[in-house]
């Protein structure tokens, strides 16, 4: 399209400058034919003046010559026929222009008149006296004077006229070099711009196209790592689901074992089990964690705590491990109130005491609280190592370890302190770390003050004493799970606790159930992953609709994937994760069922 | 283009020829061929220098200069008589002066000249009024200039611009009308000055 404008504007300019050229030529041509022009006017003034003047002359000599001879021969005859003839034949073409003026009509009217008046004098023997020869050359000099006169005023008129047209010629030719010059300026100014223009357009280009395609591959790192790490965590999602089948099922059977072992010595054993199968659902905990992060299902409960509370069972559950460990964990109770979320808060302390018991081979791990006006801050302070500067951010990244001091590996996985960054990210409450130079590290909370007048009532724990208690006599629970070594532990713990049960590996393997021993379930504990890709939710629903009655229902899941918890948290059943803790499973039903021994 | 006049002999054939191959308002390039041939011709041929009779009349011009035939003193005069031994020639013409066709006779102009023996093509005419006009640019052999004693059937005369007029045949080319040929159509002739 420029090079439209372009050619447009060369072709209007290059137009400009043939019509300039031509004006000029044409001017020019004018100036040259006036110059030429005037020849014939010209002949004819000199002529005229010339003939007037011979008539006269001549007249004069035979006046002369005739004192002595009077037959002198009258040669002013001649000159009289010349001025006859100049006067009386045709020629407007040979007088040119001149034949227009006024002038040259009147002075060649009164030439005729003149001559005709003094033809009788030019027969051969007039007689002329010497006034007819006095008024003769006084009249033919002063038709000649007029001549010439009229010849001077033409004369000046053209060369006026041709000087003017010069003029006129020079300033045009001025004013040509003139355009010329600025129409090449202005090419050489728009042919500079357009070619900067052009530069710069394309360097433009070239910095965009580069900007794009570095953005282009940033972008794709981002995903790819974007990419990367949601593999990672479905991986370790899918992994995790695998491995809490058996956990659960293990959970519940050393949970029902433990009645069935007499000895002091085996019950200890059975402890150091169970202890083994709770770390491990610690580790699997953590990852699930991660994994409703992610999913975003986790919900926020602010209340007001009472952070004794909270301290005192953190003391209760990290005591042993602290003991075994050969470390002090020293707990100081404070009175203080804070307004957060008592499960989340609790999962922020328990990560930050854990990671301190793991890093610290001699001393202790302290937990306190302090307040100003509107802030509490609540400190875990250990004796460890210490964490380098450079390594103080990195810590919160996940499946980040420290090396610990004697080289080992901890157990876990690294995700503890990323949780507790994402959970204070997601609550809103600062969260930093500090290290002195001689070892030991602190990390601080600063959470809001809460009013001790709204604290909640403390839900009851009960102990590992009181699960025993718990009895569900007359409760039928219909138990819905595709895995056979789940559905047996949970038949067999449920059994212990008075409960009946009944088993179905799938919704119509339920219905039938029910059909056939004729009862309706008083409580429904449904996987969500059953066989054939039905899920937990819908076998309820199908339940329901088979005894047209909303049996109570949750749902256990030991699925980790942000989707999957999400389809389940949607569904509208309570939710408990695999392995279950028996006590949170006996929590829920008396919750569900409203019984309680 | 100038015309250099050679020596003709006064051979009236030879000059018939030469005068009809050119008095054709045919302007075809042969013809012009057919005059030069004929006047190489002629040169070839040439026998004695001719002369030229006196006048016995009004001397009505004179040649003056180079010439090779003069008969009275170094100049060729001419009077009617001898106007009359030259072949007559004549022409219907508008002019730039008269209303209408007219009609002019006379000889030609190089006729005139080969009498004298005319011996350049640098020729003046000068007029009786002290006129003078440069026929030296005037193709003489191409156009049959005329000089001309009578228009419309009546002698010239002073007073009618005569008695001896250059004439160009108008009629013929357009380029009579620019100002060299307008000026050159000397009337009132009374002398040639070759140089």
């Amino acid at each position: 399209m420029e090079r439209l404008y372009i050619a447009i504007s060369s072709v209007a300019a290059l137009i400009c400058a043939a019509l300039v050229f031509y004006l000029m030529f044409q001017i020019n041509n004018t100036r040259l034919t006036l110059e030429a022009d005037g020849v014939t006017e010209f002949n004819f003034i000199q002529q005229s003046d010339h003939n007037f003047d011979s008539f006269a002359i001549e007249l004069m000599k035979w006046q002369q010559r005739a004192l002595i001879d009077p037959d002198t021969p009258r040669d002013f005859t001649t000159r009289y026929d010349i001025l006859w003839s100049m006067l009386f034949m045709p020629r407007a073409q040979w007088t040119g222009s001149l034949s227009e003026l006024p002038e040259t009509r009147e002075m060649i009217a009164t030439s005729r008149e003149f001559i005709i008046d003094i033809e009788p004098l030019m027969k051969p023997n007039a007689r002329i006296g010497a006034s007819d020869i006095e008024y003769m050359v006084k009249t033919a000099k002063e038709l000649g004077t007029s001549v010439y006169q009229i010849g001077l005023g033409l004369y000046q008129a053209k060369s006026a006229l041709r000087d003017d047209i010069s003029e006129r010629m020079d300033r045009l030719t001025g004013a040509f070099w003139f355009f010329g010059a600025s129409l090449v300026v202005a090419g050489i100014t728009l042919f500079s711009s357009l070619t900067s223009a052009y530069r710069r357009v394309s360097s433009l280009l070239r910095e965009s196209s580069t900007a794009q395609r570095q953005l282009a591959s940033a972008l794709e790192e981002v995903t790819d790592g974007d990419i990367e790490r949601r593999k990672q965590n479905r991986f370790i999602a899918t992994a995790s689901h695998d491995l809490r089948q058996p956990l659960h099922a293990l959970g519940l059977n050393l949970a029902t074992l433990r009645r069935h072992v007499p000895s002091t010595l085996g019950r200890r054993i059975l402890d150091n089990a169970s202890r083994s199968t709770e770390a491990l659902n610690q580790l699997l905990s953590s990852v699930l964690d991660v994994s409703r992060l992610d999913a975003a299902i986790i919900e926020v409960k602010r209340s007001d705590l009472s952070l004794d509370e909270i301290f005192e069972q953190l003391r209760r559950t990290f005591t042993p491990e602290a003991n075994e460990r050969g470390l002090a964990l020293d707990v100081s109770l404070s009175n203080l109130v804070v307004h957060c979320d008592r499960v989340l808060l609790e999962r922020i302390l328990a990560n930050l005491v854990s990671n301190a018991l793991h890093y610290t081979r001699q001393g202790s791990v302290s937990l306190a609280a302090t307040a100003d006006e509107q802030e509490v801050v609540i400190s875990v302070k250990d004796t460890g190592p210490g964490i380098p500067e450079r390594e103080r951010a990195a810590i919160f990244d996940e499946y980040y370890q420290m090396e610990t001091p004697d080289g080992t590996r901890t157990a876990g996985l690294g995700l503890g302190l990323s949780i507790v960054h994402r959970l204070s990210q997601l609550l809103d409450v600062g969260l930093s770390v500090d290290s002195n130079s001689d070892g030991g590290t602190r990390f601080d909370l600063r959470l809001a003050r809460g009013s001790s007048s709204m604290l909640e009532l403390p839900v009851v724990q009960p102990s590992a004493g009181c699960r025993d208690a718990i009895r569900f006599d007359g409760l039928t629970a219909l138990v819905i799970d595709d895995d056979r070594d789940v559905r047996e532990g949970m038949h067999l713990l449920l059994e212990e606790h008075s409960c009946r049960v009944m088993t179905a590996e799938s919704a119509s393997e339920a219905r039938a159930a029910i059909v056939a021993e004729e009862t309706i379930p008083d409580l429904i504990i449904a996987d969500y992953r059953l066989r054939d890709d039905q899920t937990g939710a819908a076998a309820i629903v199908e339940v329901r609709e088979e005894v047209n009655e909303d049996i109570p229902a949750l749902i256990v899941t030991g699925d980790t994937s942000p989707t999957r918890l999400r389809e389940a948290s949607a569904s509208g059943f309570r939710l408990l994760n695999k392995p279950v803790v028996p006590d949170e499973l006996f929590a829920a039903i008396s919750e569900l069922t409203g019984r309680r021994t | 283009m100038r015309t250099s006049l050679l020596h003709v002999s006064s051979d009236f054939s030879c000059t018939a020829l030469c005068e009809r191959a050119a008095s054709s308002t045919n302007r075809c390039g042969a013809r012009h061929f057919v005059a030069i041939a004929t006047m190489f011709l002629l040169i070839a041929s040439s026998s004695a220098a001719q002369t030229l009779s006196p006048p016995t009349g009004n001397v009505l011009l004179v040649v003056r200069g180079a010439i090779d035939t003069p008969n009275v003193g170094d100049e060729a005069h001419f009077d009617d008589v001898l106007f009359a031994t030259l072949p007559q020639h004549g022409f219907e013409t508008r002019t730039p002066w008269d209303d209408g066709t007219q009609r002019f006779e006379g000889v030609l102009l190089k006729d005139v000249l080969a009498a004298a023996g005319a011996r350049s093509a640098l020729i003046d005419a000068i007029g009786k009024d002290d006129y003078r006009a440069s026929l030296s640019d005037i193709d003489l052999e191409r156009y049959a200039v005329l000089l001309a004693f009578r228009q419309n059937g009546s002698d010239l005369t002073l007073r009618t611009l005569g008695p001896l007029r250059i004439m160009f045949p108008f009629d013929d080319a357009p380029e009579f009308y620019s100002q060299s040929y307008m000026a050159a159509a000397v009337w009132q002739l009374v002398a040639m000055e070759i140089k």
